[in-house]
């Protein structure tokens, strides 16, 4: 049921906007950025169940929780960026969806930061001076 | 072999995690830089027993790391800073009262001094008032005045009722004191608090006569048996009871709480 709410509310939006585009182009941009948020919103509720899951099996399997916080970290970053440079790229600006895509990636590598510096270090601490 | 399979369960789920992840994804231009940090993230569970022996805390370290990245980004800590600063607040407050009520304490005990040498014309060494601050901001209250007397007279005093109770040996709970001779006089406060306090309620319960009553008090609280047989005679007992009268009446505090302590020399 839940798909076809959210395939209903698609093609709704698709056909108001390709009535109005010739007229408003503004509003239909508007009505496009309504719509993938109202679809983002709804989707945040499935992400939260799935995210608990994800926490429970890392508690009960002992493992460290900043590994799945790590992990869950990448996945919100490279959903909102893809999110936010796909409104912009529908609006016609490439590059600056182009932009948005980069700050994504740059904070998923900033992430990865502090893993590397230990294991170099470990490597580092191995070797013998 | 608990750390094998500790290790292999870890293995296991940071991989089943790295599938999933792979699939969640929501386009292919982030993939390779979300490999990377998922293939590290393998890496380090790998090489997690090896870590541990070549660097114990590293751990420790990662973790810091990693809250110190979120601080930095900074958009959750908002809460978290709230709160630290209520709670420096409520640290603060309470230092302010706990040192509102030593101040007032002191003062009080101050007064009291004063007051109870006025009125008996004792020497009174110092006097020392507890006040208990009570929960739920109800008005704090004072829970026990210790009053130590000054030895000055006392010595001679104690000499003289030594002797005599060579010559007439006390009642049977003076007996029953006496081998507990040894330990007096270097007691720490809060043990003879609390001896005293037992036995005022005990006296207050039995209702003895005043005599016998004084004798366990002043052997109690003065912690030497000899002091005792001597205050027990000669009526130390009416000294501290007009000393608990006079700041009953004069303070509105029980009588019971006061305990006074008639302090001897060391020998």
């Amino acid at each position: 049921m839940e798909m076809i709410q959210i395939v209903g509310l698609g093609l709704i939006a698709t056909i108001l906007i390709l009535t109005i585009k010739e007229q408003k182009p503004m509003f239909a941009f508007l009505i496009a950025v309504a719509t993938g948020i109202m679809i983002f919103m709804y989707l945040a509720g499935k992400i939260g169940g799935i995210i608990e899951v994800l926490e429970q099996l890392a508690e009960s399997s002992g493992v460290q929780m900043i590994y799945l916080k790590t992990i869950l970290k990448i996945i919100g970053i490279a959903y909102i960026a893809e999110f936010g440079a796909q409104i912009v790229r529908d609006a016609g600006q490439e590059s600056i969806a182009s932009k948005i895509e980069l700050a994504g990636k740059i904070l998923i590598m900033v992430l990865a930061i502090p893993i590397i510096s230990i294991i170099i270090e470990t490597v580092m601490k191995m070797l013998p001076a | 072999m608990t750390w094998l399979a500790e290790w292999l369960k870890e293995i296991i789920f940071v991989v089943l995690l790295a599938a999933f992840i792979d699939l969640l994804l929501p386009n292919r231009s982030m993939e390779r830089y979300v490999k990377l940090v998922i293939s590290l993230l393998i890496l380090l569970t790998l090489i997690a027993p090896v870590m541990r022996l070549f660097a114990p805390d590293a751990e420790r370290q990662l973790e810091m790391a990693f809250m110190d990245s979120a601080d930095s980004a900074g958009q959750q800590s908002a809460g978290t800073d709230t709160e630290e600063i209520l709670r420096q607040g409520e640290q603060m407050r309470m230092k302010r009262e706990q040192e509102a009520i030593q101040w007032a304490s002191e003062e009080a005990a101050k007064r009291m001094k004063d007051q109870i040498e006025r009125a008996t014309g004792q020497p009174v060494d110092r006097v020392v008032v507890r006040v208990d601050a009570a929960e739920d901001d109800a008005e704090p209250s004072i829970s026990s005045i210790d009053v130590y007397m000054s030895p000055k007279e006392r010595e001679q005093e104690l000499s003289r009722k030594d002797d005599q109770k060579e010559a007439s040996p006390g009642t049977s709970s003076r007996i029953a004191i006496a081998p507990v001779e040894p330990v007096s006089i270097e007691v720490n406060p809060q043990e003879r608090e609390a001896v005293g306090a037992e036995d005022t309620a005990i006296a207050a319960a039995s209702g003895e006569s005043s005599g016998r009553e004084g004798g366990t008090a002043g052997g109690i609280i003065g912690l030497a048996p000899e002091s005792d047989s001597g205050y027990g005679h000669e009526g130390a007992n009416p000294l501290s009871r007009q000393i608990a009268d006079i700041l009953s009446r004069g303070w509105g505090i029980p009588a019971e709480v006061v305990h006074v302590v008639l302090q001897e020399d060391a020998k």
